[in-house]
């Protein structure tokens, strides 16, 4: 920055000298114009340029430099890029200007610098190298070789490219990338429009760190706002994480023109720039397969592992992406492992003991709801004349000053509503009299011969409104719904949505596809609220301890600078949810999660985050299992989706003494998804909770081989060998999952002191007893009582088994629902104790289940 | 000769404008009247940009910050409620900046700009020119308080040398103006008096004449600006005063 000579007063940097404007406008004070006030004359008129004169001046010359230039060839956010030709050295070039050059800073120029010459340095076939870096007149601009081919970006705008091809480019720009990143060069900004074709065909990367370090620098707050098209921008970079960024970015990046390649789409394209944004941090990528179903599903796994939220579960490097594509190129097994939406689940379970059999079920069980739901929804929408439920929207204007805005929600709601395929809506012409009039809402139903009418009342109260809804069916006036809504911090379409989703929920309308999209609340909010809220989804995904406390700060942040912020309140619940589940007391935090959630109902009853959640709630704080399924159905049908992203939650449906029906769910699911591993890690655990431990064996040794760094699958493993008495194999599967990474948690301890405890060899159990307590004492962690009570039930103390169940009981202790099941449990159930906990379970007793015979047949 | 005609024509009418600037206007009429309507547009005109860094500094995006002045002049351009400024304190450059964050504030409740936009802009706003300029903010700790007042000052600084610009343009003096702006602060050196003089062919004391004309003609349409967000002429010179301290920082 600039000082001025005079006064010391900060200069704005600019492209020209100019007076300083402190001074300047000192000059301005009637003190100061005394002096020179006196005598005025005239000036002769001779000299004076005209104003075409003047023009000229300024012509359009193309001469830059050294340069000439020929033609532009793009423009984007942060430069012009021309062909030019350097006069003495008669090259053609790319030359390309930076529009933010004359005013950045000092500082923020020399680190341009820096990185332009290390840029520079590179020296790949597959970069486009750096020939200059300059300055004209205060112009900053560097220049690159000419690459006349076609960049991605025109390629795939006539459509995805074949699969084999797709892949060689992206290995050979991954290739190009890991060169950098061995010389610490991020490229920041990779894209489709950044991979240029040379003459050969072959890739050629190109704006490597510069372009976008200019942006990341000179923009003001945390970079959010500034970016054009964030659609390619890794969920790091778009929650503003510019300084910290690792080669995972460019990963990311490279998954993403990978992402276009294939599909012919970017990862995340919402409306709006903030749209899109939210997506890139909250939403999984639409899997590739579903816009190409012929795609192969190892390009997707690759494609996916790329796309992780996660940086660390991306590829650790760009060659090793190279290595895979390669692999897959020589028709060889690829690396990588799916995983996509179920990562959550998986890790759930590694922190989470016992209940790692019955939460991998609720994935399954997830995704067969899904596909349940939408057979069921095509069947109901293919035949022409389906039933429709028919429905009057009536608006009226509490007074004259509101009639203006009474006739926008009319038009509006009658439009919104009019689009769901099982609604048949009276079109607005047939209403106008009805909205002049004062009859009631039977009276109104009855003269439109319509089984319910929505009627409205809208009052402008300044520049907020307030609407009452009630909703009625016309033949027996019964009230259906009613409301008074007011703006919400989500703008009007949310209210819309909310409207749309309570007509929805109380006429019982079936929805197709279409219709839920627009049921979905635009969840763009202009307020203050917005970034704490990213945020806070942000950590919630790091699904650890810290990462939900983080995340509880933040939505508490949106929630103070959005007080009406439905889905801040949602966020809240669930990061409670979370930590009582995998890590601290869950009374605690199941009750904190209870009075968020009740806070969301209460600003929109009709969201379905907030429904499920509720209904996760009422299974594991509340044991009111009927109301769950109930809960969870109703959000279903107002959006799938949900499932994917609690299927972790979702095993109440099933679970809970219907272990047979749960098996097949997971069958069910794994036809689905064949390449999900942890799907497929469900067939064992649900076998196992339906008592056949052999089938158990079979799948856990089957889905062993495809991913045996995964612990989980020792202790899915381990568990119906021990059952079998085959108790050394158990050891030696657990033993080995405990060295596997994240393998040595409670959980696995607690089966290996239960088989220990079977073996008659109490003193070893015992010893991990004691470093379970420890771990509660000295590292403060929570050892969920249930885990204590299975080695009790092993080491026969049955007393003392009780007694832990019964303090699982009062900590609200998420494992034990599945108490029906385990067969730890087998000899317990006879026992007035258990009898007493079921009931303070709201379990009917059924003394059978849980003792299906061993070798019972399942299918 | 100079068309001597011309100028001082121009000259007149900013007096007479003077006389009831366009703050005070608004003010008397407290919003009620056309004229008051039209003269705070024009004043939201000029000093737009200055919001909207504030706007943009606070956190909000190119778009968002857009919505939010079209909805914050869209309000204040319709209300009567400006009796509530105090008259003989107000200024409008703490009174806009204060009902700005009034309206930030409410809009967080309701967040409903794209409804009140409705679309259509009151103030044209030139996004992409406001994206380009304030990509130019320096990446310092500023308050998006004081981003305000040193765009406002730079704001009504280039408003005034436009204007001036205008002027010398019109009468065919554009290349004086170019050439002698430089002095509008400082008086030029002999030396380069002369070389002035050279460049124009004109005498040194003819050159020295010139800018003293146009340090003159400067200072007036300064005064202009600067009532013109002002309740009272005696509060020119204090804003002035205020606002070469905000330039000069701490």
């Amino acid at each position: 920055m600039n000082h001025c000579s005079k006064c010391g007063a900060e200069l704005e940097p600019s492209a020209e000298p100019a007076p300083c404007p402190a001074c300047l406008l000192e000059a301005g004070l009637r003190g100061s114009a005394e002096a020179d006030a006196l005598g005025v004359h005239e000036v002769p008129e001779h000299g004076y340029a005209s104003t075409a004169e003047q023009s000229t001046e300024q012509g359009p010359t193309r001469r830059f430099g050294e340069y000439e230039l020929l033609a532009e060839i793009a423009r984007g956010g942060q430069g012009v890029v021309y062909r030019a030709r350097h006069r003495s050295l008669n090259r053609l070039v790319a030359l390309k200007m930076l529009i933010l050059g004359p005013w950045a800073t000092e500082a923020h120029l020399k680190r341009f610098k820096t990185e332009a010459e290390a840029a520079a340095n590179l020296d790949h076939p597959q970069i486009v190298p750096i020939y200059e870096i300059g300055q004209v007149e205060g112009q900053h601009y560097f220049t690159m070789k000419l690459v006349e081919g076609p960049s991605l970006k025109q390629l795939v705008i006539s459509g995805p490219l074949a699969p084999r091809r797709a892949a060689e480019l992206l290995a050979g720009a991954a290739r190009a990338i890991h060169h950098a990143h061995e010389r610490g060069i991020l490229h920041r900004d990779l894209k489709p429009g950044n991979i240029l074709l040379d003459e050969q065909g072959q890739p050629q990367v190109t704006d490597f760190g510069l372009a976008k370090l200019v942006e990341d620098e000179s923009t003001i707050t945390n970079t959010m706002d500034v970016l054009g098209t964030p659609s390619y921008l890794s969920p790091e970079q778009a929650t503003g994480q510019a300084k910290s960024l690792t080669k995972a970015c460019d990963i990311y990046g490279l998954g993403a023109v990978f992402y276009e390649l294939l599909t012919g789409n970017p990862p995340f394209a919402g409306g709006t720039t903030m749209e899109t944004l939210r997506q890139v941090v909250e939403k999984e990528p639409r899997r590739p397969s579903l816009w190409n179903p012929k795609l192969d599903r190892e390009l997707e796994t690759i494609c996916l592992k790329c796309l992780q939220k996660d940086p660390h579960k991306r590829y650790e490097s760009a060659a090793a992406l190279a290595e895979d594509l390669e692999r897959w190129l020589r028709y060889e097994p690829i690396l990588a492992r799916p995983s996509g939406v179920f990562t959550r689940a998986r890790k759930l379970v590694r922190r989470h003991p016992v209940a790692a059999a019955s939460i991998p079920m609720a994935t399954t069980l997830g995704a067969a709801l899904v596909l349940m739901v939408w057979q069921e929804l095509s069947r109901k929408e293919s035949p022409p004349g389906a039933h429709r439920e028919s429905l009057a929207v009536v608006i009226r204007a509490a007074d004259t000053k509101s009639a203006g805005l009474s006739k926008e929600f009319s038009k509006e709601l009658n439009h919104l509503l009019s689009g769901l395929s099982g609604l048949a809506v009276v079109p607005r012409s047939a209403v106008l009299k009805s909205e002049s009039s004062a009859a009631p809402a039977e009276k109104v139903g009855k003269a439109l011969r319509v089984q319910a009418v929505l009627l409205g009342q809208v009052q402008q109260i300044d520049e907020d409104f307030r609407l009452s809804l009630e909703l009625t069916e016309s033949g027996s006036g019964a009230r259906l719904w009613s409301r008074t809504l007011t703006n919400s911090p989500t703008g009007w379409a949310s209210v819309q949505a909310q409207i749309a989703r309570a007509v929805v929920m109380k006429l019982g309308i079936d929805l197709n596809a279409g219709d839920r999209l627009a049921l979905q609340r635009p969840l763009l909010t202009k307020t203050g609220a917005w970034f704490p809220y990213l945020r806070g989804r942000q950590q919630f995904d790091k699904a650890s301890d810290t990462g939900d406390t983080n995340a509880i700060q933040e939505f508490q942040a949106a929630i103070t600078e959005a007080p009406g912020f439905a889905e801040a309140y949602v966020g809240l619940a669930e990061a409670n949810f979370d930590l009582g589940y995998q890590f601290q007391e869950p009374a605690v935090h199941f009750a904190l999660a209870r009075a968020s959630v009740r806070e969301a109902l209460k600003l929109d009853e009709t969201l379905p985050q907030a429904i499920v959640v509720d209904g996760i709630l009422r299974f594991f704080l509340d044991w009111n299992w009927q109301g769950a399924e109930q809960a969870l159905d109703q959000a279903l049908h107002l959006d799938p989706s949900i499932v994917e992203r609690n299927a972790c939650y979702l095993h109440c449906l099933q679970t809970v003494g219907r272990p047979e029906e749960a098996f097949r769910a997971v069958e069910r699911a794994v036809a689905l998804s064949p390449d999900s591993i942890s799907i497929e890690a469900e067939l064992s655990c649900a076998a196992y909770y339906a008592g056949n431990f052999a089938k158990a064996e079979a799948y856990g040794l089957e889905t062993l081989k495809k991913d045996p760094e995964n612990f989980l699958l020792y202790f899915n493993l381990g568990r119906p060998l021990a059952q079998e008495g085959r108790y050394e194999q158990a050891l030696a599967k657990l033993e080995k999952g405990r060295s596997r990474a994240g393998g040595d948690w409670a959980g696995m301890l607690a089966e290996i002191a239960y088989i220990r405890a079977r073996q008659g060899r109490t003193n070893e159990s015992q010893q991990i007893i004691d470093e379970l307590r420890n771990r509660e004492t000295q590292l403060k962690e929570f050892v969920d009582p249930y885990l204590y009570a299975c080695i009790y039930a092993g080491l026969g103390d049955t007393d003392r088994a009780f007694e832990y169940l019964t303090a699982a009981l009062n900590k609200k202790s998420a494992w034990l629902p599945s108490i029906v099941v385990e067969p730890k449990f087998n000899h317990l159930r006879n026992d007035r104790r258990y009898e007493e906990i079921l009931a303070r379970m709201n379990l009917p007793f059924k003394p059978d289940v849980g003792r299906i015979k061993p070798q019972a047949e399942l299918h | 000769m100079f068309p001597a005609g011309e100028y001082s024509g121009a000259l007149e009418t900013q007096r007479k404008e003077f006389n009831t600037t366009h703050w005070s206007v608004v003010l008397a009429a407290r919003g009620e009247s056309p004229d008051a309507r039209e003269a705070l547009e024009k004043l939201c005109k000029v000093y737009w940009y200055p919001l909207y860094a504030f706007v943009r500094r606070q956190g909000h995006s190119p778009e968002d910050a857009e919505d939010l002045i079209q909805g914050f002049f869209a309000l204040l351009l319709q209300r009567k409620d400006l009796e509530t400024v105090e008259r003989e304190r107000g200024r409008l450059r703490s009174y806009l900046l204060v009902s700005l964050k009034h309206f930030m504030v409410n809009e967080q409740l309701r967040a409903r700009a794209e409804k009140r936009g409705g679309g259509q802009s009151l103030i044209s706003l030139d996004e992409v020119e406001a994206e380009k300029k304030f990509a130019q903010e320096p990446v310092d700790q500023s308050t998006p308080e004081k981003i305000f007042e040193r765009r406002w000052a730079l704001a009504l600084l280039d408003k005034v040398l436009e204007r001036l610009r205008q002027e010398h343009k019109a009468t065919g003096r554009l290349r004086l103006f170019d050439t002698l702006r430089w002095f509008l602060s400082d008086e030029p050196a002999e030396q380069s008096q002369a070389q002035i003089g050279a460049q124009l062919g004109l005498s040194t004391g003819a050159v020295k004449q010139a800018v003293r004309r146009l340090r003159q003609r400067y200072r007036e349409l300064l005064h202009e600006e600067v009532a013109d967000t002002v309740a009272t002429a005696a509060d020119i010179d204090d804003e002035v005063r205020h606002l070469v301290a905000v330039l000069r920082g701490p």
